[in-house]
């Protein structure tokens, strides 16, 4: 079970009471597992605990420290957990766009660094068909600001992407030119700004000469 | 100007694939996870999807011959994308992915994928592909 009392204390109501059912049905925040994974999560207060992280969809993620029962917990219960060797997942809570998505859904981060977070949220869609080889539905952020939809017109996400990366010329002239696809393109277009600024602190401070 | 190169195409729709499928690793498991995922998916995928899907299956299929038996994508004598192993052998996973799709187990891409060992032990030929 896991153990932080502050995510214990601080779990909402978000199944009937269990007191309800009848003393045989099991409880149903619960699964039993024993094919977890290891992993760690990250509590409302930020603070990580190294946990196993058993099976999880958009709108609840099992977690366990010990044995084979694993609690289930929601998106609006924590911050992010990853599952070793890499994959981390976001709680995006206050999506503004979705209001079938209010409650919090959790989303696979594609992209973290230079202030930006972007994270893909298509398993919210019903069928893994869709999921494994739809456009993904992005989401991103700016210094720990409000999640704003990626767009997928091709003209709203230049404008997005103009106004995010407008200090580093090189990602302006590539948007500039048009030619890019705002769902598949996004994330390398920030892998290079962030490299980008990486590179232009590095020259800042005399690392790196000038080509 | 930078722009994706094809091989980096190749690898962000494996990965894709990956995170969705909820594999750690492009390994023996994540193509036991494929076949799954194929065998449960081919009665309800419409004709109009299939180019996409075995696009997309094929590309993880690909990624998971590269890291499980040291491949490198290639270009094959046909032309095709695939994966060289060995410098002699020559695979097309979205010919294996389309084949599954079509046939069902009998045509499983775990039996493909476990049988690269077997097939690499028998006698090199001589590589013909560009990589």
């Amino acid at each position: 079970m896991v153990a932080p009392v502050a995510v214990a204390q601080t779990k909402p109501a978000a199944f009937p009471a269990p007191g309800t059912y009848d003393p045989f049905t099991p409880d149903p925040t619960q699964v039993r597992q024993t094919d977890g994974h290891a992993g760690s999560f990250q509590d409302l207060q930020g603070h990580w605990h190294a946990v196993q992280i058993g099976e999880y969809t958009a709108y609840k993620v099992y977690m366990n420290t010990e044995g084979n029962t694993y609690q289930a917990y929601l998106p609006r219960e924590i911050k992010a957990f990853v599952k070793y060797p890499g994959d981390t997942l976001v709680s995006l809570t206050g999506l503004a766009s979705h209001s079938k998505l209010r409650g919090g859904v959790f989303g696979m981060q594609q992209f973290r660094g230079a202030g930006l977070q972007m994270v893909d949220y298509s398993y919210t869609r019903r069928s893994l068909l869709e999921r494994v080889v739809g456009t993904p539905t992005l989401t991103i952020r700016q210094a720990a600001g409000p999640w704003q939809e990626v767009p997928r017109s091709k003209n709203a996400f230049q404008q997005l992407f103009l106004t995010l990366l407008a200090d580093d010329a090189r990602s302006v002239a590539e948007l500039k030119t048009g030619r890019l696809r705002p769902g598949r393109d996004a994330a390398r277009l920030l892998t290079d700004y962030a490299d980008s600024r990486v590179t232009q602190q590095l020259r800042a401070v005399g690392t790196v000469g000038r080509p | 100007m930078p722009s994706e190169s094809p091989l980096a195409s190749l690898r962000a729709a494996a990965e894709g694939v990956r995170q969705q499928l909820q594999v750690n690793a492009f390994d023996a498991a994540a193509v036991q996870r494929l076949a799954d995922f194929i065998e449960q998916q081919r009665p309800s995928i419409k004709d109009s999807e299939k180019q996409g899907v075995v696009t997309a299956l094929g590309c993880f299929l690909g990624q998971c011959l590269v890291d499980t038996y040291g491949g490198t994508w290639a270009q094959g004598p046909d032309k095709t994308t695939g994966v060289g192993i060995n410098r002699a052998y020559f695979f097309n996973p979205f010919f294996r992915v389309s084949e599954q799709l079509a046939k069902g187990e009998a045509e499983s891409v775990v039996k493909f994928f476990a049988g690269i060992p077997e097939r690499l032990a028998l006698k090199p030929v001589r590589k013909n592909w560009i990589s």
